[in-house]
């Protein structure tokens, strides 16, 4: 097997809080891998880096081994990589079928026919259970269907890989099992994975390589079982219980995407799901 | 948010699936109110003959597409532009000076410089959005306010082209009193007609919804690979253009050209009303807006012109609106029209199929 996705010695830092620092990690081609650490060490930052949508200050991101370090979001997505959001973002007055075509300005016009035909859309809303609304703006929806919706926009572009930031967060239990499925489903098509995710029932379910990040850096990584037993990765979610509430400062600060509050109130929200 | 998530496999058949509005006898209401409209607005002048109603429609027209112009960027964008006069201005100037320097006669042929005036002020607009839209918000506001003043002190300093606050006399129109409107009545029909086509055209087009996109969240846009500088800069560039034409009509009807009435204040504000009166990012919004507002604007400067009543009484309506009908009239008859469709067929259906 082949890496997919690289990230060799990636670093970001605002002012003086080094949310990125030497961090490496590396995804699979076909595989599901996820990405786990206390809040605020850094791995919304990753994503945003590895995204375009931040800039990174050292390392390189590499996608099937070309170079896309710092290239614009959207050069990024035409290459192949999707990504949804910790607070899922879509646009709220589109109906849902908009929301899904607004994606074709980021594909070759020569797939825009075979990517964006009315019917494919409607199912890949199917595909996350939500055709029957497929006129509805996005608005309307509850928190856990605007991120099927998410997903789908993501979906209709075909992209290689997809980042999924934190799926499960703040949706209920019904749900989560259905991403769950979904995301497995796609898997066997060949779409590979990188999923951010504080619920660990649902990673360690998921995944077959888990990444462990605390203060910007790679700690450890292995499958779920070695992950779980592995003491440097037991230190960084019990021992630092001060130190973590230094880290979360850092990733206010690094919020790009949203106002604080919303920020808090995603926390509030995930953390009543993954207990 | 808080909505409890329905799980989403035992979700009932949901008959918002559908719009009612996009029901076959709808559009076929739709088109008829169009066509309507428009023979109406064809029929007028041979109706009204007598030039103070004439005025006031041919002013209504211009605002109409002056006003679906601003929507056309701003209703679908989201960047509230103030400056849209700098676009009337250009095209003003532009056929004040293009008409006197090649000492054109007055007449039908100078309309054929509309265009061209047009044209003009989307050159202008290349510049002004490259630099206004690095921003957002409500910085983008008021840097385009900064424009609109900054075009205005140019109107009154840059001489060889303005002449300054002498201002420019345009060659003298043919026609006799009676008629004097009508000419200008017509071409103001055929630029409203080209803005209402434009502001649908991109309503529908993947274009448009680009720019809806990123009214809703930009940055998610980008994220999906909206090249979103490019589709700003080329609404706000063919808002210009429209607005430009408008201007060019403007300068010629008034007969001259004046750095305060090329360059006003309050036809930014009155454009931005009209298009937020009718339902803001709607087709038929801003035409409905004009169609209500320009003729009480008119009415109102006439009968109350001292002391800057008539304005008072025109921000209290602004007032109003916001407070009672946010989204404007044409959403608001529109969601009216569909809660009243929903409740006839759940009505209909009984209460089996509603459960």
């Amino acid at each position: 097997m082949t890496a997919l996705l690289e990230v060799c010695g990636l670093a970001k830092s605002y002012g003086g809080l080094q949310a990125l620092s030497e961090c490496s990690l590396s995804v699979e081609q076909g595989s599901i891998a996820g990405l786990i650490g206390p809040n605020g060490s850094g791995k919304t930052t990753l994503f945003n880096v590895v995204t375009g949508f931040e800039r990174a200050d050292a390392g390189s991101v590499l996608l099937d081994g070309r170079e896309i370090t710092n290239a614009p979001p959207g050069r990024i997505g035409a290459l192949g990589v999707g990504r949804t959001f910790q607070l899922t973002r879509v646009f709220g007055r589109l109906t849902l079928l908009e929301n899904l075509m607004v994606g074709r300005a980021g594909v070759p016009r020569s797939r825009h026919r075979e990517l964006y035909s009315d019917a494919r859309c409607l199912d890949l809303l199917d595909f996350v259970g939500l055709s029957g609304s497929a006129r509805v703006p996005a608005g309307e929806l509850s928190y856990g269907q605007r991120k099927m919706v998410e997903l789908a926009m993501v979906l209709a572009q075909e992209p290689r890989v997809i980042l999924l930031d934190e799926p499960a967060g703040g949706i209920n239990p019904l749900l989560i099992g259905q991403m769950g499925e979904r995301i497995r489903e796609l898997n066997r098509r060949g779409v590979t994975f990188l999923v951010v995710e504080h619920n660990m029932e649902f990673v360690m379910g998921l995944c077959e390589v888990v990444w462990v990040m605390e203060r910007g850096a790679v700690i450890a990584h292995g499958d779920p079982e070695q992950v779980r037993g592995d003491p440097r990765v037991l230190d960084a979610y019990l021992g630092g219980a001060v130190d973590d509430d230094a880290d979360d400062d850092v990733h206010d600060g690094d919020a790009t995407d949203a106002t604080d509050a919303d920020d808090e109130a995603g926390h509030g929200r995930r953390e009543g799901a993954a207990r | 948010m808080t909505v409890a998530d329905a799980p989403v496999a035992q979700q009932a058949p949901d008959d918002r699936g559908t719009d009612p509005l996009s029901a076959p006898g709808f559009r076929l209401a739709r088109r008829s109110v169009v066509v309507l409209a428009l023979l109406c607005a064809v029929g007028f002048p041979f109706v009204f003959t007598n030039p103070a109603t004439t005025s006031i429609a041919f002013f209504t027209l211009l605002y109409a597409a002056a006003a679906s112009a601003w929507n056309l960027f701003s209703g679908y964008s989201g960047y509230m532009a103030l400056g849209n006069a700098v676009f009337y201005g250009s095209g003003a100037y532009f056929m004040a000076d293009v008409t006197t320097h090649l000492n054109e006669r007055g007449g039908t042929m100078i309309f054929a410089w509309v265009p061209a005036a047009g044209l003009f002020a989307g050159l202008v607009a290349v510049p002004v959005g490259w630099l206004a839209l690095r921003t957002r918000r409500h910085t983008f506001v008021v840097v385009t306010i900064a424009i609109f003043f900054i075009f205005q002190l140019l109107a009154y300093n840059l001489q060889s082209v303005t002449h300054g606050s002498a201002g420019i006399e345009l060659p003298l129109p043919p026609w006799t009193a009676a008629t004097y409107n009508d000419p200008f009545y017509a071409a103001a029909l055929v630029v409203a007609v080209i803005a209402v086509i434009a502001s649908w055209a991109v309503r529908r087009s993947h274009f448009g919804l680009q720019l809806l996109a990123i009214r809703d969240d930009e940055d998610r846009a980008r994220g999906l690979g909206v090249r979103t500088g490019r589709v700003k800069l080329t609404a706000f560039v063919l808002s210009g253009v429209i607005t430009g034409m408008c201007g060019a009509i403007y300068a010629y009807y008034l007969g001259s050209v004046y750095p305060p009435f090329a360059f006003e204040a309050i036809f930014d504000l009155t454009v931005a009303l009209m298009a937020f009166l009718g339902g803001l990012g709607t087709v038929a919004g801003p035409v409905v807006g004009a169609l209500l507002l320009e003729p009480l604007q008119q009415y109102l400067t006439l009968q109350f012109t001292a002391a800057g009543l008539s304005l008072i009484l025109f921000g209290a309506l602004f007032l109003a609106v916001i407070g009672f009908l946010p989204q404007g009239i044409v959403p608001s008859l529109g969601q009216l029209l569909r809660r009243l469709l929903r409740w006839r067929r759940t009505a209909a259906s009984g209460p089996e199929a509603t459960r």
